[in-house]
């Protein structure tokens, strides 16, 4: 009997164990983290909301095609500027946790008639493509401002 | 580059034989904004024109042209740049000195001339020689008003620099711009913000 729950017991961690995130970041206190296979499946590997709307999300991805770090950050500067209709509105290399170097893109965009923002910090090893997005309606996301870059900088890779 | 001068008097500045370059400083923008009616605003009202001693020249839907004093000129620039994802800046420096100095002997010589003629038909003997003297003054005076004229000009264009800024409103997310090379990596495609806090 024991070991049909052991062999069941590590057949379900085999199945989730393949999707273990190679990554760590510190919600906010007031933020709740969304379910992880559901958001697994939108394409996120940990998403987090504030009550009122602002998210953040994780991206890991793996870089099968080993690209550095400037051409996955000129890719994504270019789909969301040209072809997405974002206004980049400035740029700078970033710090997370363990002097872990990215570069995060701050982007702004109306829609239907609402200012929003959008920020998105890259962090590129040889094996994974990080892509942290944060995002909101700009009066809720400036409140959050301070709280969202703490956080950013407690993002570490394991 | 940088202005050299603010206020520029086109006859002081003509018999000034110390006078460094005159300079007409003038600067074209595209710049994308995502809220276009605040930009506009911010140019127009405080943050270029007005706090930079300087005017809006003109302004359509989409484009405003402002004049700032050339001592002000980039710092203009960076306020500019400042206000959205700047596409595209042109910034033009072009010394018009020998054209300004040139018109300046032009306009001497022409007043000389004008005193000499008028002197000639105060002294003229018959209709003939008045008619013909006369017909040479009015020349004169056409050609020292036309160069009166661009004077005025080029010294107004040096002492207050022209910025153009035309603002793109930033595309909606369903517009493809068909020369972006689209890359073959679908997570790309599933950026923006749209589907960050798109979480049910």
């Amino acid at each position: 009997m024991r070991s049909i729950f052991w062999t069941g017991a590590l057949l379900t961690l085999a199945l989730s164990g393949c999707a273990a995130r190679h990554f760590t970041l510190t919600t906010p206190d007031h933020f709740v983290e969304l379910d992880e296979r559901s958001q697994r499946d939108m394409g996120y590997d940990l998403r987090a909301l504030s009550a009122d709307g602002v998210v953040i999300g994780v991206r890991e991805i793996e870089n099968d095609r080993h690209g550095s770090r400037d051409f996955w950050v000129e890719a994504v500067r270019n789909r969301l500027r040209r072809d997405g209709g974002y206004a980049l509105l400035s740029e700078s290399e970033v710090t997370a946790s363990g002097a872990l170097e990215g570069h995060q893109m701050r982007f702004g965009r109306d829609e239907e008639g609402h200012p929003y923002r959008y920020w998105v910090t890259l962090f590129v090893t040889p094996s994974y493509i990080f892509v942290v997005e944060v995002g909101g309606r700009e009066e809720r996301f400036a409140e959050a401002e301070a709280g969202l870059e703490a956080t950013l900088a407690t993002f570490a890779i394991r | 580059m940088r202005p050299a001068r603010t206020v520029v008097d086109a006859e002081r500045v003509a018999t000034d034989a110390t006078t460094p370059s005159l300079m007409v400083y003038t600067a074209g923008f595209h710049v994308g904004v995502y809220q276009v009616r605040q930009a506009q605003m911010a140019i127009a009202e405080a943050e270029a024109a007005a706090e930079l001693g300087g005017f809006v020249a003109s302004q359509t839907d989409d484009t405003i042209v402002i004049r700032v004093p050339a001592a002000r000129f980039y710092e203009a620039v960076e306020r500019v740049s400042g206000t959205g994802d700047v596409l595209h800046r042109d910034l033009r420096a072009t010394d018009v000195s020998e054209e300004f100095r040139d018109n300046d002997i032009r306009l001497r010589n022409l007043e000389a001339m004008r005193v000499r003629l008028e002197e000639l038909l105060s002294r003229a003997s018959d209709v003939e020689d008045a008619l013909r003297v006369e017909r040479e003054l009015e020349r004169v005076t056409v050609e020292l008003e036309r160069l009166r004229g661009r004077q005025r000009f080029l010294a107004d264009r040096i002492s207050l620099s022209a910025l153009a800024i035309t603002f793109r409103p930033i595309a909606s997310e369903s517009i493809r711009d068909a020369e972006f090379f689209v890359l073959p990596f679908p997570w790309l495609r599933t950026l923006g913000i749209s589907s960050l806090l798109r979480v049910e």
